[in-house]
């Protein structure tokens, strides 16, 4: 187990750094500069030129590309160019939100899409599994800010019983409380998303292993049929669900952009946006290099999390 | 005298997409305490899903249509939900084809054989942990203890079906089914699997059916043999008479398709030609007509009576049968016991 996890954590290396060549070749092919976007454009050529000089745009790329990874190796993520704030700085204020809403969408996906997935395949053509693939059907079809945008004019602006956005009341807020009362939106928002999708994997993982004979054998053992479903049919139909939710979380870190600009939720989302528009590159590459970083996180846990529930998988070296 | 397991006119019927069929029809099964009767017959020709019916396992989408099943004169198709739980696996049991799949990956052999044992016995959990190292070992697995602990894909295919059959003995059944349990073994696997079998009808003196395609099982375990053919029984005997004298014309086909350790060198094996009717397309009259080569226009038009044409019971559905024993035969036979 340990020899595992320490080669994939080595792989990881190689893999990082690769991304981090591609991230930074798609930035620089991307138009526009930083300079353009932050300086008047009347501004004399001299000045623009010490502007470059200055956030050292004017060595070659690959000279620039390098700089940045003899930062990182000395743990530096370097300076906003807009901000000039150290970017470590920015992500790490942004990140605990963003984590919050994606934590949040995803638990709350997982508590509604695992029990209707389940129901729906053991009443598999009935009213209710006709309606839940119905209801399913409908949540991946909205677009996430057409659902924020009438969630917010109906509970906000309409009911007034939710804050339209931000994390916190600003009139002295920021207790636990007003924290969730201001999640409530966005995080419903992301876990309809999530529970469209979800509820058709269990669906159909759950009907898969319906089908499967150790399923009659414990029936013919004469256990009932909760113990068939829960204790004999789950475990087994969890292992693919287990994969499509690890995958999810990499998806709500980057997919939750758009809701946090809708929402004003001060996430890594926002400050990706502001970002891309600015051609903030420093802050660009450490949100990749963040971004890059969660997926394989994930994918390991995932691999981790799969050889716990099924005794077939071990990882021995 | 009351047999043990009863099966009148047993129908099963499962809906498809082409409509409902009826894979099978109205067959009889009558066992004592003691005996193995096995069910013979190809692919198709519902032995399993008779064997599943009697359990009543059949699966979604497929029912008893018509017929009962008494086992100790309690009648099994009219029970539901905990009635019928507390004979599955207590005075019931199932062991199936595939060992591979029949047990579950995600389980430990021990917590599912613990499962069985406390679905039917008020056992603490120390207790069933240690009946079921005894089963192990009495299935011939070697350091129970340890595979307690193991799961299903580290264990071969015939300690697999030794783990199913420790399963089903958990609790002692009155009633083994067995659906072709050595088909996915190898031949001397097999051979230690039916005596494991046999040996636990001796103990126990439990009844056994056994749905098997292979005559040597069936040499090897019966008492009485009953060959299904597209639903139906056609043929019904002692194994003895069944061997020595097969009358209706698919037996004596499934013989001839067989390698017999006495025949002469040289002889060649006969198949039957065609295949087993498909239950949405049954063929008028007798249902083997077509692959006969005894057929005759009656054959075509009207499907002849199980009825007993020798002594000892021996039954046969056929219309040349029945014209060549003389009835008075038929009526001994009825009358008449054993060998």
């Amino acid at each position: 187990m340990f020899p595992y996890l320490l080669r994939r954590l080595l792989i990881a290396i190689p893999v990082l750094l690769g991304i981090t060549v591609i991230n930074f070749v798609i930035m620089k092919l991307a138009p526009g500069n930083p300079v353009e976007m932050l300086i008047d454009p009347n501004t004399p050529p001299e000045l623009i030129e010490a502007k470059k000089q200055m956030l050292g745009l004017h060595s070659p790329a690959y000279v620039q590309y390098f700089k940045w990874l003899q930062g990182l190796a000395h743990g530096q993520l370097g300076y906003s160019f807009s901000s000039y704030a150290p970017v470590s700085h920015l992500i790490g204020e942004r990140i605990g939100p963003t984590l919050l809403l994606a934590f949040a969408a995803l638990f709350a996906g997982l508590l509604v899409a695992l029990p209707v997935g389940i129901f729906s395949a053991t009443r598999r053509n009935t009213r209710f599994d006709y309606l839940m693939t119905g209801l399913s059907f409908v949540g991946t079809s909205i677009p996430p800010f057409f659902l924020g945008l009438g969630l917010i004019y109906v509970f906000a602006l309409k009911l007034g019983w939710l804050p339209p956005g931000g994390m916190r009341d600003l009139n002295g807020g920021g207790g636990l409380g007003d924290t969730l009362l201001h999640l409530l939106l966005p995080a419903t928002v992301l876990a309809v998303a999530i529970v469209g999708k979800k509820i058709r994997y269990v669906r159909a993982s759950m009907l898969d292993v319906l089908k499967q004979d150790y399923l009659r054998t414990a029936r013919a053992k004469g256990a009932r049929e909760f113990a068939v479903i829960y204790r004999h049919a789950l475990r087994n139909a969890l292992l693919p669900i287990l994969t499509v939710f690890g995958s999810e979380i990499p998806l709500l870190l980057g997919g939750s952009i758009l809701i946090e600009q809708i929402f004003q939720w001060p996430g890594i989302g926002q400050l990706a946006m502001q970002s891309i528009l600015s051609r903030d590159y420093p802050t660009l590459m450490a949100l990749n290099l963040v971004a890059a970083a969660v997926v394989l996180a994930t994918n390991l846990l995932v691999d981790l999390l799969y050889s716990a529930a099924d005794p077939r998988v071990r990882y021995d070296a | 005298m009351a047999y043990l397991l009863e099966v009148e006119e047993l129908s099963v019927s499962f809906r498809t997409e082409g409509g409902e069929i009826t894979p099978v029809d109205g067959i009889r099964i009558a066992l004592n305490p003691g005996e193995t009767m096995c069910i013979v017959g190809e692919s198709g020709s519902g032995k399993s899903a008779a064997a599943l019916a009697i359990l009543r396992l059949l699966g979604e989408g497929g029912r008893i249509s018509g017929g009962s099943v008494r086992l100790n004169g309690e009648d099994l198709v009219s029970k539901t939900g905990a009635e019928l739980r507390s004979f599955r696996g207590k005075e019931v049991a199932m062991i199936f084809q595939e060992p591979m799949t029949a047990l579950n990956p995600v389980l430990s052999v021990g917590s599912q054989l613990i499962e069985a044992i406390r679905l039917h016995s008020k056992r603490s959990r120390k207790e069933a942990r240690r009946v079921a190292a005894e089963l192990l070992r009495s299935v011939g697995i070697p350091r129970p203890e340890a595979v307690l602990g193991e799961y299903p894909h580290s264990l071969s295919g015939g300690m697999r079906q030794r783990v199913v059959i420790a399963m089903a003995l958990a609790s002692e059944p009155k009633l083994l089914i067995a659906d072709e349990p050595t088909t996915a073994l190898d031949v001397t696997i097999q051979a230690q699997i039916l005596e494991l079998m046999k040996r636990f009808r001796e103990r126990s003196g439990a009844a056994i059916v056994l749905i098997t395609h292979d005559l040597g099982v069936v040499a090897e375990m019966a008492d009485r043999v009953a060959v299904l053919y597209a639903g139906r029984i056609v043929e019904e005997a002692d194994v003895f008479s069944l061997f020595e004298n097969p009358l209706h014309p698919y037996t004596q086909g499934l013989m001839r398709s067989v390698p017999s350790p006495d025949a002469v060198r040289g002889q060649r094996l006969v198949p039957i030609p065609g295949s087993v009717p498909s239950p949405a397309a049954m063929p008028a009259g007798c249902r083997f007509h077509d692959r006969c080569p005894q057929a005759d226009r009656r054959c075509r038009e009207e499907e002849p009576p199980l009825e007993p044409v020798r002594a000892g019971g021996h039954k046969a559905r056929c219309w040349a049968v029945r014209e060549r024993l003389p009835a008075t035969d038929a009526t001994v036979a009825s009358v008449g016991g054993g060998l």
